[in-house]
């Protein structure tokens, strides 16, 4: 809890960046390139302790930078099925499930398939097995890749999976959007192939991640017209530190254009640092009157950060926060 | 689903009259505002659709035609949209140049 506000971070990533797991023979170039998005957000003084974070992080570990400096109640350890460079993917499965086992009360577990790594017939089964044997309540994609990638909206390979997952109980996927690492390609993580796919599953409820960017305002009018887009902020949003005027420019044209109750909370943690700073800036974060005033952004409220810290995130995943509060506090 | 609190003076038949009319201008542009609550002291709720659900325009529709509209029916004591959102100064801004005579 940060001043009383209930926070569930949508997206931290228990990841293995160890030699063991670099593949073939750009991996290490690969794990360069992931490496330096982290260094340009993390915050050096909020890391003391921690000897470095190009390796393969433990339960234990994940669980100090989350939980223990900071004042995370709940997070969803995702798995990144980016297997580009990394053997077992750049967040394995069986981590973040490790994860969610470890921390039952606290972390919720999403799965993560390839349908060109694993193949589709492969990517429905490890779906299925993700769900119904390890607890899955969400999945993870990942389409644009160094080769092979694929699009959200292709009706042959990415539709037989999103309906698998609608089959099996489970409604929230979620999409790395935008960012590229490394030789990836801009252009097919483009959430230009979000948009089809949601008006075709209109019971799904799909996450575009990072908010897109540089497609920014291609985010912004598909969270904006579609009921069951969702945009987080994971990442993202570290830059309140390092540039304000830019986060109020983002927040304010989500909040004017979006609606508050689709902007999620994540912090991307291990590999954007400890969530700890970024929630405190983002605690103190206003929109400048020169925002306000000179492009009709609105204030951010109090309220506005409730649900964005939490509240929706929780709404999406069925959790009873005031159970979960109170859960949590006989626990501690 | 449209909630109306009993307990609110507003005049329910007119409203929908109301929305009705100013449906029919915002059909021009395949958009529409649908009510979603009336509270008990007077505070009507209302929605953007269709076309308008992400049109960067609405906060101009709001303050030339849905507010205006909306404010004047008998009972009502505020307006909110969801889906429009912007600072105070530009409401300001927008109520003033809205205005009978501004121009």
């Amino acid at each position: 809890m940060i001043d009383d506000i209930f926070v569930y971070d949508c997206a931290i990533h228990v990841y293995d960046m160890s030699d063991a797991n670099i593949n073939g023979a750009d991996g290490a170039a690969g794990r360069d390139a992931m490496s330096a998005v982290g260094q340009r957000v993390r915050i050096p003084e909020a890391e003391e302790g921690v000897d470095q974070f190009d390796k393969r992080w433990s339960v234990e570990a994940m669980y100090d930078l989350v939980f223990a400096r900071s004042p995370t109640d709940m997070a969803m350890a995702q798995a990144v099925p980016i297997f580009d460079w990394y053997e077992d993917g750049f967040a394995p499965v069986a981590a973040q499930h490790a994860m969610a086992e470890a921390y039952p009360g606290r972390v919720q577990f999403c799965g993560g398939v390839d349908p060109n790594y694993h193949g589709l017939d492969g990517a429905l089964e490890e779906i299925e097995r993700q769900i119904t044997e390890l607890g899955a309540v969400s999945m993870k994609f990942y389409n644009g890749h160094l080769r092979d990638s694929w699009r959200c909206d292709d009706e042959a390979i990415a539709y037989p999976m999103y309906q698998r997952i609608l089959d099996l109980g489970v409604d929230v996927i979620q999409f790395h959007k935008g960012i590229p690492f490394g030789n990836q390609p801009l252009a097919p993580l483009s959430p230009l192939d979000m948009e089809r796919a949601a008006i075709d599953f209109p019971d799904m409820r799909f996450v575009m991640h990072h908010m897109a960017l540089p497609y920014f305002e291609e985010a912004i009018s598909i969270a904006g017209r579609h009921p069951n887009v969702y945009l987080a902020l994971s990442g993202t949003i570290n830059l309140v530190v390092f540039a304000p005027k830019l986060v109020q420019t983002h927040l304010g044209r989500m909040l004017g254009d979006v609606g508050v109750h689709k902007l999620l909370w994540g912090s991307e943690a291990a590999l954007a640092g400890s969530p700890a700073p970024f929630l405190k800036a983002f605690m103190e974060l206003e929109i400048d009157e020169d925002l306000r005033v000179g492009y009709g952004m609105p204030q951010i409220t109090r309220e506005d950060k409730e649900r964005i810290l939490g509240l929706n995130f929780a709404e999406l995943m069925g959790i009873d926060v005031p159970a979960k509060r109170r859960e949590l506090a006989a626990a501690a | 689903m449209t909630v109306i609190d009993r307990r609110s003076h507003v005049d329910v038949a007119a409203l929908d009259q109301r929305i009705e009319h100013v449906n029919r201008l915002m059909r021009s542009h395949a958009g529409a505002v649908e009510v979603v609550s009336v509270s008990g002291d007077g505070v009507l709720t209302v929605r953007f659709v269709a076309m308008c659900q992400g049109c960067p325009f609405r906060p101009v529709t709001l303050y030339s035609l849905v507010l205006p509209a909306l404010e004047a029916v008998a009972g009502v004591t505020e307006v909110r949209a969801q889906g429009v959102r912007v600072s105070r100064e530009a409401a300001e801004r927008a109520r003033a140049a809205m205005s009978p005579g501004s121009w």
